[in-house]
């Protein structure tokens, strides 16, 4: 715990300029500081639900920006603050904040209130601040799936946060592109925001896979080492890419069943994007939205190249593990390793035993046509007149139950086994952003050690008393102890940062597995009650057999 | 919402009845022959065959005795051998128990798969405990049903052998067929199919009502028989389809747990969710066995059952098809003698002794082709009506604990 209590002092010393420091619940703040680090304890009492509540009457007071820098994350001048030192040309909504001073006075104007200030002159002020509940475009892929109660609680939150990630993304109209070995398939990317920083409210442009790869490479090089989790690009498919340059015309190529399966991906990922309050303000994000003519991505990987790479990193990544020790002193980020490591171990079986259920329900959907078409011909020999119409209902029956398993193997690999497969790709990327924070750990670390060795140099000199270079190593040190500084703060941000990044994560993890859950409950209640009256139509056949 | 669930496991409870796919009407009370137990051993099955009769030629009124398949196998064969049941449909033996898959899953299962945890192992220990039993009471019920309908034929129920089978206390001694045997049993398998088609093919039948019957029961045995082997593959496919149902629910359970350590989950509640769906789908795991496993009883048995019938059916067509065709042998050979005058009192009689033949099997054969009709067109009127029942109350109970669940998780 060598490094929390620095951070916290750091913390409460940021906490001295705003003018409301003797506010009577000061106590209680600082409790809350920690609130993250102690929610093991008090998880299952009611004080964690408490809690919110409270946290909300605060809202409005100048605290509550330090309570930000942890838990909310819609604060985006923060953020803007950690990406600053990475030199991105991003539109920072709060204009007057100085790059370098992470958490500053001015911004203790009321988080509700700040972006509309600076929108004020901005053409979508009206409609973004006339809407009181922003929908939840992106949250809610079914309709009719409810709002589930636990965001029902906070209201405000969302609410904010949805004002500002008023953005819908559309992947459609899968076309193919060239002839032979050079065919592609392009995608109608169609975009409709009231966000201010996009040109129009409503756009559409033609993008191919390798642009997605590219927007990909260029989102993973600017945000990774920031601590961003950005979300996993579609992989590459060989066998895909193969069908599409071999089928003949254009309707063949989009029948593949790849093509849809990867035009979702591809929505999906877009709009994975675009729920991250950081990653949809980036500049290379929106232009692939917005320009009609991108440049063509040129380091996108050669076709089977993906699978390659992502192999030399896993290999990389292992080495790295093993070299790179880290001896971690946030129980923070000690518990989130393991949970995302158990959530991992859990997810892959999930995801795979559903893989089995899809394919085994299409191969029943297989066998069950062939029965339909069995009990038809046995229907047509029978002599008996009812018996042989009683069968023919029987084929139809089966007929249609072929059908209800076949709908129900495409939905369940779209809403749930597609789904699982991102999460999956997503905690692997959380993986690597926590290999960028033991990376930056290391820096600080050999800088300490740096710091300590000039020191012993220095004590050396002292005592065998040559003055005249103690002065040249003093001036070494306090090089190196600003670099120990500034090693350390960049530490710290991306830890803060990651901290961030994996409470988005989870809060949109807690959301998406309930869409799934209820996705794959709600389908396989439908099949049912297709089954059901199936199952109906037929009896009055079975019964008339005399 | 808390009675949806309580309702389930009612319609979770076990139908004792109807595991018998195929019924013969038991209105002639006078000799009752039924499985009361059954022991399953190493290699074999014993069966207790309980009889209860009131007809004289018995020495008591009510006796049980232990038989094995191999002595069923030697009834039926008795009975096909026996010349004065050419006429007759012999019921189909009953089919030979098969618990090998079963038990080298249940073996390979205690020799113990590390990947494997507890509460999975016990699982699909469970599993095949269930599977074992539920072949095994097949197994018991196929056997009372043949011997349920030697016992209530008119004719078949006569039989010596048949009520020394019920009767004699020892082992009957039967032994499984030897090399040889099988061996002849092959070749005479040959001669006749070939026989069969020859016959079938290149003879004149003046009987319209055997013609008819011969073709369509060709027709009819191959469909039935198409249509039995899909709707096993269907019932196989669904089958595991629920046993994934399984996994995904235990699954679904371990990832309860994780998110219980994760705070954010715990409290939005995710886990409780994940333990409800968990819940849920076991319980739609249950289910949908059921429905399969009753698709397999009501419809895959039936089929299977009239497949084996239909075959009973082309062997007495057959034995019709070679009665006529030693009639008119008889015919010619008898013209012949009369051409030469010679023994043409014996052509006579040979001639005379086959056509009462064939005239007797035929007018037996008529009959029971009919009846045969009218017992197909009765099981197929039951099995599809409980089919379509037993469907629609599975389905109707899927959709209720599919609606509280969903309506939960919804409030929670």
């Amino acid at each position: 715990m060598a490094c929390w209590p620095i951070y916290k002092a750091k913390m409460a010393d940021l906490r001295e300029p705003p003018p409301l420091d003797d506010y009577s619940e000061n106590e209680e703040v600082s409790d809350m500081l920690e609130k993250p680090y102690a929610k093991e304890e008090d998880k299952d009492e009611e004080k964690s639900i408490v809690s919110e509540p409270v946290e909300k009457v605060e809202e409005p007071k100048p605290q509550k920006e330090e309570v930000a820098t942890q838990e909310i994350e819609n604060d985006v001048s923060f953020d803007e603050g950690v990406a600053g030192s990475s030199a991105i040309d991003v539109v920072v909504p709060v204009k007057d904040v100085p790059a370098d001073t992470p958490i500053p006075a001015p911004t203790t104007a009321i988080p509700l209130d700040s972006p509309q200030d600076d929108d004020a002159e901005e053409l979508f002020d009206a409609a973004s601040s006339s809407k009181p509940i922003a929908p939840i475009s992106l949250d809610d892929p079914v309709d009719t799936i409810t709002k589930p109660a636990y965001l029902r609680q906070d209201e405000p939150e969302p609410e904010e946060e949805e004002e500002k990630h008023d953005i819908a993304i559309e992947v459609s109209d899968p076309h193919k592109k060239g002839e032979g070995m050079n065919a592609f398939m392009s995608y109608k990317v169609h975009t409709k925001t009231s966000m201010p920083t996009f040109k129009r409210p409503d756009l559409t442009v033609d993008r191919r896979f390798s642009d997605f790869l590219g927007l990909h490479e260029k989102m993973l090089a600017k945000h990774r080492h920031a601590g961003r989790v950005v979300p996993p690009a579609p992989e590459k498919s060989l066998v895909g890419m193969t069908l599409i340059k071999m089928s003949k015309s254009d309707e063949e190529a989009v029948s593949i069943d790849f093509v849809e399966k990867r035009r979702a991906a591809l929505e999906r990922y877009l709009n994975r994007i675009a729920r991250h309050s950081v990653l949809v303000q980036d500049q290379d994000f929106r232009d692939f939205l917005e320009q009609d003519d991108l440049p063509q991505a040129t380091n996108t990987r050669a076709l089977s190249g993906a699978g390659v790479m992502r192999l030399v990193k896993n290999v990389e990544g292992a080495i790295n593990k093993i070299t790179f020790k880290m001896t971690e002193e946030d129980s923070w980020f000690e518990e989130k390793h393991q949970q995302i490591e158990s959530l991992e171990q859990q997810l892959i079986k999930l995801h795979s035993t559903f893989d089995t259920l899809v394919h085994r329900r299409k191969e029943l959907a297989v066998n069950t046509a062939l029965f339909a078409k069995s009990a038809a011909t046995l229907g047509n020999a029978e002599e008996h007149t009812a018996l042989s119409r009683a069968l023919a209902q029987l084929s139809d029956a089966f007929e249609k139950i072929e059908s209800v398993n076949h709908d129900q193997a495409n939905t369940d690999y779209y809403g749930v086994t597609e789904a699982l497969g991102d999460y999956l790709r997503i905690i692997s990327e959380i993986k690597e952003v926590f290999m960028v924070r033991v990376k930056s750990w290391h820096n600080w670390q050999s800088a300490v050690q740096a710091v300590n060795k000039k020191k012993e140099a220095e004590a050396k000199m002292r005592a065998a008393g040559k003055g005249d270079k103690v002065s040249q190593i003093q001036s070494d040190l306090r090089e190196l102890e600003a670099r120990v500084e500034t090693s350390k703060s960049d530490f710290d941000e991306l830890s803060a940062t990651i901290k961030k990044d994996i409470q988005k994560f989870e809060k949109d993890r807690i959301f998406d597995f309930r869409q799934l859950v209820l996705i794959f409950l709600k389908n396989l209640m439908k099949s049912q009650e297709q089954c059901m009256k199936n199952w109906e139509a037929f009896m009055p056949e079975a019964r008339a057999i005399a | 919402m808390m009675d949806g669930l309580d309702d389930s496991p009612d319609l979770l409870a076990e139908d004792s009845k109807g595991h018998r796919s195929v019924s013969v009407d038991l209105t002639d009370t006078s000799l009752m022959v039924d499985i009361s137990d059954a022991l399953s051993e190493k290699d074999k099955v014993k069966f207790t065959v309980h009889t209860k009769t009131t007809m004289k030629e018995f020495k008591s009124n009510e006796f049980s005795v232990v038989r094995h398949h191999e002595e069923f196998i030697w009834l039926h064969d008795s009975y096909v051998d026996d010349e004065r049941y050419a006429g007759i449909l012999i019921p189909p033996t009953p089919a030979r128990p098969d618990f090998d898959a079963s038990r080298d899953k249940l073996a390979k299962l205690s020799e113990g798969d590390g990947s494997m945890t507890k509460e999975e192992f016990s699982r699909m220990k469970q599993e095949l405990e269930a599977e074992y039993l539920s072949i095994f009471k097949k197994t018991v019920a196929m056997h009372e049903l043949f011997l349920s309908r030697l016992a209530s034929h008119p004719t078949l129920r006569n039989n010596h052998n048949f009520r020394v089978f019920l009767e004699y206390e020892k082992e009957l001694n039967v032994r499984g067929k030897n090399k040889k045997e099988k061996l002849t049993g092959f070749f005479k398998n040959i001669t006749k199919s070939a026989d069969e088609s020859i016959l079938l093919s290149g003879q004149k039948d003046s009987d319209e009502f055997f013609d008819h019957e011969r073709s369509f029961m060709g027709e009819y045995h191959t469909r039935v028989k198409d249509a039995m082997t899909k709707i096993d593959k269907v019932t196989r496919n669904h089958k595991q389809c629920a046993s994934t149902y399984s996994n995904i629910s235990i699954q679904l359970k371990s990832l309860a747990t994780v998110e219980n350590s994760i705070a954010s989950s715990h409290e939005a509640g995710l886990d409780r969710s994940l333990v409800k769906v968990h819940e849920c789908i076991e319980k739609i795991r249950k289910l949908d066995a059921r429905s399969a496993s009753d698709i397999d009883l009501k419809l895959g048995d039936l089929l299977r059952y009239y497949y084996h019938d239909a075959q009973a059916c082309k062997d007495l067509l057959y034995r019709r098809a070679r009665s006529l065709a030693n009639y008119e042998h008889a015919n010619k050979e008898l013209d012949r003698s009369r051409a030469r005058g010679k023994n043409v009192h014996q052509a006579e009689e040979n001639q005379k002794t086959q056509r009462d033949k064939f005239e007797s099997l035929s007018e037996v054969g008529r009959k029971e082709l009919t009846d045969f009709k009218g017992r197909r067109v009765t099981a197929f009127r039951k099995n599809l009506i409980e089919l379509g029942e037993l469907q629609l109350k599975h389905s109707k109970a899927m959709v209720q604990v599919l609606k509280s669940c969903i309506s939960t998780i919804e409030q929670m």
